[in-house]
């Protein structure tokens, strides 16, 4: 079990270090020139020089790897070039606001998600379920955007019920919560009632059928606990979907987060920036997708991990 | 006896076990150990053992589908081992492989004439028209209606699998057919029909066999010679009618014992071997075999036994035989 | 398959008839895939037929798109869904953005395909070092939000619809990489693949002649899902302003216009986003039809 984990913490390591070479290259790639942006469009040739090698950009490509992984350490991520302030302070005052809507989104996917797939897989192969999946695929289909638009229109512009974006206290949460957790709860959804499916095909229900345990005790107190697995598991590695789809809400409902300020940058071409929320959001997913592995080796008795 | 075909030296497959942060080897399963015999031109080896005693990893290192650890494998004097890729290739021709399981050695994706044609593609032989006609003269020669060519697998029974099998290892006229346990997945109606045939194909094509299977009746009809496998060692190698009228080493005693005996008034007596088969990861000290043999001495817990020739052409490895 | 054994007196009226009552049969047992087949075809025929079936060139602005105090017109017989801010006719311009969504939702798809099969083939095939190399890497493609890697790569290489395409496709191949790898893992252990080494077949004809016919159907599965999820993506990016630009149609640049206009033109936000709805439930169905099919517990003789 400690060697899993330690071999588990050796390959997050190689995948944080694959992520800091694709951001470097991604950086490189960039056909402008980030000196020529800063010096704007009237400097002169020595000028432009002089700032690419402030900046270090005259050095051999390895040497500047090395310069930006010992920056990366010191939780420096350059400086932005359209608000000329540190891009990890720019990241901090946006990143309460992102996880307060992380945070809305997904109990709003669990919320909706898991009691339609308690209710499918007791109904399945019933009109019911045929009607409820039916939605669900047709709800997996929807761009969270367009719903986020729609729903916006009617509880926020025809019946003022919500406001009309922004982030001002719980009710501007609400219907931004809403429209992730419509588009994403049918994934959860499915998921669990395949797998309460499964699990209610297992020998231990029948058994606990035989003894004559009511139904609903068997969905509680058996079914449930071990369908809902995966479903978590899902859960938390989903969270790089998540952070995708809170970029467009953010940008449909004016929400002043990380997602708008990733596509502000993107707009004004602002490298450091944007660089800056992909590098960030990365390592958010892969320490998240370690956690969970780590925290399943304590949590669940089935998996062996030789 | 008849020219060398085949002769097998040493040979040995060790995998290596893997544990821990780093994945370091920390011992190895013995699957084949030490084993070596040779085969004549046109003669029939039985192989012989319980599961999980190596003998199909040793049929599959002679053809290198799993590279071995150590040893030589000769055919017609040059060794097979050490070829290059491109010689190997070549190689391949002559020795070909029929295998156990026919639902799991046909490609369900492939047709009938896909499957047999394969092997003239990879070796670039005949053009289209000559192919086809190779594939259906193959399907009438194992006794199947060359009609049959243009369907799938999961249109035959086993034994019509079993012989679209043996079709494909004789497509590039090979010399050797390892037969790995041919008819053990086959009803019992079905498999002396197997057998016939390979019977009739080895006097037909003058082809080497060897037939691999977990008991003896099967080998019995088919082998010249039978060699008994015991945790990827070689406890005894005889031709066949020596095997079954004197047997020399206790486990060959215990397996002749299992076969049934087609006349009631022969009584003998059945030997029921104790215990499981140790771990090949962890072979016993001694004599392999003494964990679980009924006449075990001291010596046995001891010294590993001489591979020696007991009686002419008859060799055991056992100290009390 | 059909090796129909010599037909004997069988009129062939029967033999149509079996095969209509065949069809008729499938669709009831799979009635999902029908619905997504019939939708992608029609998704397809607007795509390459849209100068036929739209009513006036997607760019053409009309003054009489555009009410007297300058809004778009409500729908009506001349713009029947309606006109966007600038006077176009909604109805052309949905019909012309078909072609975006389809052309990056397949082409992006076959890129990742390409990537994504090749590599977890060599993957599941080879193991070892090879497969620890491969998987770290597509941990590390897999780490990255796709929707923010995505706006990233595009914004570097500057937003066009081939830029999107490319890299959506160059990005995605991560889930492909891992299913396929999965799939070969567990079909390499089949004699089939011994018998094919036997013979002589090299790594790379065992690779794709033996073992990719056998892991195609899972594939394709993805495959369909992807290209719904592809045409959404893209749609996202149009919508950030950082996909397809104006004047050409994409469904996301549309609802981004429509962003603008909701409180007084409404019809600008439905049209595009039911095509969106309706091309990604096609292959969301699509997909899930090809899984009822596959599903051997499904196959009835």
């Amino acid at each position: 079990m400690l060697s899993f984990i330690i071999r588990r913490l050796g390959a997050t390591v190689i995948v944080l270090f694959g992520i800091s070479v694709l951001t470097f290259i991604l950086i490189y790639a960039i056909p402008s020139d980030p000196a020529r942006i800063i010096a704007g469009q009237h400097a002169s040739l020595a000028t432009i020089k002089e700032i690419r090698h402030n900046l270090g950009l005259d050095k051999p490509v390895p040497i500047q790897y090395i310069d930006y992984m010992g920056r990366l350490f010191h939780g420096n991520l350059g400086t932005s070039f359209i608000y000329n302030e540190p891009v990890t302070q720019l990241i901090m005052s946006r990143l309460g606001a992102t996880v307060e809507l992380a945070l809305g989104c997904w109990i709003a996917e669990l919320l909706i998600g898991i009691p339609l797939g308690i209710f499918t897989a007791r109904r399945a192969r019933k009109p019911s379920d045929y009607v409820v999946s039916a939605l669900a695929l047709i709800a997996m289909s929807l761009p969270v955007f367009w719903l986020g638009l729609i729903l916006m229109y009617y509880f926020g512009f025809i019946h003022p019920w919500f406001p009309l974006g922004g982030n001002s206290g719980f009710t501007s949460l609400i219907l931004p919560s809403l429209t992730y957790g419509v588009t994403g709860a049918a994934v959860y959804m499915r998921l669990l009632k395949s797998s309460m499916l499964e699990v209610m095909n297992q020998d231990y229900i029948r058994t606990a059928r035989a003894k004559g345990a009511g139904e609903n005790r068997i969905i509680w107190r058996h079914a449930l606990r071990n369908a809902l697995i995966p479903v978590i598991t899902y859960g938390s590695i989903d969270i790089g979907t998540l952070l995708s789809g809170v970029i467009l809400i953010e940008a449909t409902f004016n929400w002043n987060g990380l997602g708008m300020l990733a596509y502000q940058a993107i707009q004004q071409s602002d490298i450091p920036v944007i660089m800056g929320t992909v590098l960030l959001t990365a390592v958010l997913v892969v320490l998240f997708n370690l956690l969970t592995d780590i925290v399943y080796v304590f949590v669940d008795p089935r998996i062996r991990y030789d | 006896m008849s020219d060398t075909l085949i002769e097998v030296r040493e040979l040995r497959k060790h995998f290596p076990i893997r544990r821990g942060v780093l994945q370091r080897v920390t011992g190895h399963v013995r699957a084949v150990d030490g084993v070596g015999f040779r085969v004549g031109k046109g003669e029939t080896l039985g192989v012989v053992g319980e599961s999980g005693c190596g003998k199909s990893t040793m049929g599959r290192s002679i053809l290198r589908l799993i590279e071995p650890t150590s040893g030589t494998v000769e055919f017609q004097g040059k060794n097979i081992l050490n070829l290059s890729k491109a010689d190997m290739q070549l190689m391949r021709r002559q020795m070909q492989i029929v295998f156990q399981d026919p639902y799991a050695s046909l490609n369900p994706r492939f047709t009938v004439a896909k499957t047999l044609m394969e092997p003239m593609i990879v070796h670039k032989l005949h053009d289209k028209a000559t192919r086809m006609s190779r594939v259906k003269s193959l399907l009438e020669r194992v006794g199947l209606d060359p009609d049959y060519a243009e369907r799938f697998p999961h249109e035959f029974s086993g034994g019509q699998r079993q012989r679209i099998g043996i079709a494909r290892a004789l497509t590039l006229n090979p010399k050797l057919l390892i037969l790995d346990e041919p008819v053990a997945a086959l009803d019992v109606s079905v498999q002396s029909q197997v057998l016939n045939l390979l019977k009739d194909l080895q006097d037909e094509f003058a082809l080497t066999y060897l037939f691999i299977a977990h008991d003896l009746s099967v080998v019995r009809h088919i082998s010249d010679r039978v060699l008994v496998l015991y945790l990827g060692r070689m406890a005894e190698l005889a031709d066949t009618d020596s095997i079954f009228s004197d047997p020399l080493h206790p486990y060959t005693k215990a397996l002749l014992s299992a076969v049934p005996i087609p006349d009631p008034d022969v009584r003998r007596e059945r030997i029921i071997l104790k215990g499981d088969l140790p771990s090949p990861a962890n072979p016993p000290k001694g004599c392999p075999f003494h964990t679980r043999c009924p006449v075990a001495a001291q010596i046995c817990r001891e010294q590993v036994p001489e591979w020696r020739e007991a009686k002419q052409g008859h060799f055991v490895a056992c100290h009390l035989a | 398959m059909s090796i129909s054994t010599p037909a004997t007196n069988q009129t062939v009226t029967a033999q149509e008839r079996s095969f209509v009552f065949k069809v008729f049969k499938s669709i009831r047992q799979f009635p999902m895939l029908y619905l997504g087949a019939l939708i992608v075809l029609a998704l397809i025929v607007c795509a390459v037929f849209a100068p036929e079936i739209a009513h006036y060139p997607y760019q053409k602005q009309f003054m009489d798109g555009l009410t007297q105090d300058g809004q778009p017109h409500p729908p009506n017989a001349q713009f029947i869904w309606g006109a966007d801010e600038v006077g176009r006719d909604v109805y052309s311009r949905v019909i012309y953005g078909s072609r975006v969504s389809l052309t990056v939702g397949v082409f992006s798809t076959a890129i990742s395909l390409l990537i994504g099969t090749v590599l977890g083939l060599i993957s599941g095939y080879f193991g070892g070092f090879i497969d620890m190399v491969i998987m770290r890497l597509t941990d590390t493609v897999l780490a990255f939000p796709f929707l923010i890697f995505c706006m990233a790569l595009v914004a570097i290489l500057s937003p066009s619809e081939k830029n999107v395409l490319f890299a959506i496709g160059v990005l995605g191949w991560g889930t492909m990489a891992r299913v396929v790898r999965g799939q070969v893992l567990a079909v390499k252990e089949f004699e089939y693949v011994q018998a094919a080494r036997a013979i002589g077949a090299s790594s790379w004809r065992i690779m794709f002649v033996a073992l990719l016919p056998n892991i195609f159907g899972p594939v394709m599965v993805l495959a369909a899902l992807n290209v719904g999820s592809n045409i959404i993506l893209e749609s996202g990016l149009s919508y950030l302003g950082i996909g397809v630009q104006q004047p050409v149609p994409s469904w996301g640049n549309m609802i981004a216009e429509g962003l603008q206009t909701y409180q007084f033109a409404p019809w600008m936000l439905w049209a595009p986003g039911i095509a969106l709805v309706i091309a990604v439930l096609g292959f969301n169905l699509l997909a899930d039809g090809l899984r009822d099919i596959l599903d051997p517990r499904n196959v009835t003789r």
